[in-house]
């Protein structure tokens, strides 16, 4: 994947700008879903990982050959999205945007999915349900326990590599995401994600 | 070692072969170990349930893109020189193209007259080689490979660029001219232009279609 990416980056950088819609969507859900992991929301997810990409597009020239071009990409979502959390962060502080109103922005996921996929199975309400009370969990942790959580068990980034981003020491991070799961275990627990595991599934008789 | 601190180097994927052994030993003895675990596998599993942006993303990004594209590095200048050397005559041999799918084009330009001019150069054949089948969109990378004289320019025009050359000009790789074209699915006319005025054929392709100008154009077949 890496070697085709690189290649069509070369054509971009040729001059060839449609070449670049063949990245977008190779990337884009992959990138869209640690943004909507880090902000709990998905148009403000959505906003970040368009801005990511035109930031991408602009910074291309820059691009070094034997670096990885997806990671490269979330490299760059990762710290706009954590510039925006700042902002909010901030705001929240001066009074503009209450904290429930950033945790009730996980409630989108429970409006009714794409029509053209029809009616919704039980699994689909479930799992919608489910994905309504992750963002909620989500978004009660302080943004670094959400970002090492992202890049530890979305991206399966090494500890080492992600205290390159951040600045941490690999202690740091293996505490912070021993932290981060069971802080969200706690939460999901209050709001009632059930933990009990389906019956029958039980495998290690 | 704790079963908290057996569970989170688990979790972090650190285990050691001893260590596995004695946390499944215990949790074959603890149920609500047992269950604190897959409480753990199921919220990370949800966590990294893959999500998608709201159709018509791609056509934004895009759109952003070309609003603001003199950012990225083109290379506009190559073009302008290649066309002070298009006198130069060189016999021209080569191409190949292939690849994989991904999403749909914005709308291509519409063709319009191709400033057909000079075509002196037979091609020949290089192989074609495959890269990816993913989904709708086709990643095609063209070859083109000059014999003798090496040219300055050269670029690809088709149905796809409204017969432009700028729109894909091609990069040299060693003694050969490449560049990849991210193309929707149907049938695609093209040419190689050499040095901005030579238009040469590909003889590799499945097909090829009278111009109206005495010419063939390639015909390169994403039907499939």
């Amino acid at each position: 994947m890496a070697d085709q990416d690189n290649s069509v980056i070369r054509s971009v950088l040729d001059g060839n700008v449609e070449a670049y819609r063949f990245l977008v969507e190779r990337h884009r859900d992959r990138l869209f879903t640690i943004l909507l992991r880090m902000v709990g929301d998905e148009q403000q997810a959505e906003e970040l990982a368009q801005a990511t990409f035109v930031k991408a597009y602009r910074s291309l020239a820059a691009f070094r050959g034997d670096a990885v071009f997806g990671t490269w990409l979330i490299q760059i979502g990762i710290h706009a999205a954590r510039d925006h959390l700042r902002c909010r962060q901030r705001d929240r502080r001066r009074g503009k945007v209450s904290l429930d109103s950033i945790i009730e922005a996980g409630g989108d996921a429970a409006e009714p999915a794409d029509p053209r996929t029809g009616p919704q199975s039980v699994q689909d309400i479930e799992r919608r349900e489910e994905e309504m009370l992750l963002r909620r969990g989500l978004a009660a942790l302080p943004p670094d326990y959400r970002l090492v959580l992202v890049l530890k068990h979305l991206e399966q980034w090494t500890f080492a590599r992600i205290g390159e981003l951040t600045g941490d020491s690999v202690g740091t991070l293996k505490v912070r995401a021993h932290r981060a799961r069971r802080l969200l275990r706690e939460r999901l627990t209050e709001l009632g994600m059930d933990n009990e595991a389906p019956e029958g599934e039980n495998d290690h008789e | 070692m704790n079963e908290d601190k057996l569970i989170s180097r688990y979790l972090d994927g650190e285990l050691g072969p001893d260590e596995a052994e004695s946390l499944l030993e215990r949790i074959r003895n603890d149920p609500d170990l047992d269950r604190e675990l897959r409480s753990f596998e199921r919220i990370l599993a949800a966590a990294g349930r893959g999500s998608s942006p709201t159709p018509g993303f791609t056509d934004r990004v895009m759109a952003d893109v070309r609003a603001g594209s003199g950012g990225v590095a083109s290379r506009p200048s190559l073009w302008i020189r290649a066309l002070a050397a298009a006198a130069m005559v060189v016999v021209v041999f080569g191409t190949g193209w292939l690849l994989g799918r991904s999403g749909p084009l914005g709308p291509a330009a519409a063709p319009e007259d191709s400033p057909l001019a000079l075509r002196l150069d037979r091609p020949g054949v290089t192989p074609a080689s495959a890269l990816e089948d993913d989904g709708r969109m086709h990643l095609v990378r063209l070859v083109y490979l000059p014999r003798g004289a090496g040219a300055e320019q050269v670029a690809v025009a088709g149905s796809f660029n409204g017969w432009n050359p700028e729109q894909a000009p091609m990069r040299r790789e060693g003694d050969v001219w490449v560049t990849a074209l991210v193309l929707p699915p149907g049938v695609h006319e093209y040419m190689f232009v050499v040095d901005g005025t030579r238009w040469v054929s590909d003889p590799q392709a499945s097909e090829q279609r009278d111009d109206g100008f005495g010419n063939a154009n390639s015909v390169l077949d994403l039907t499939l």
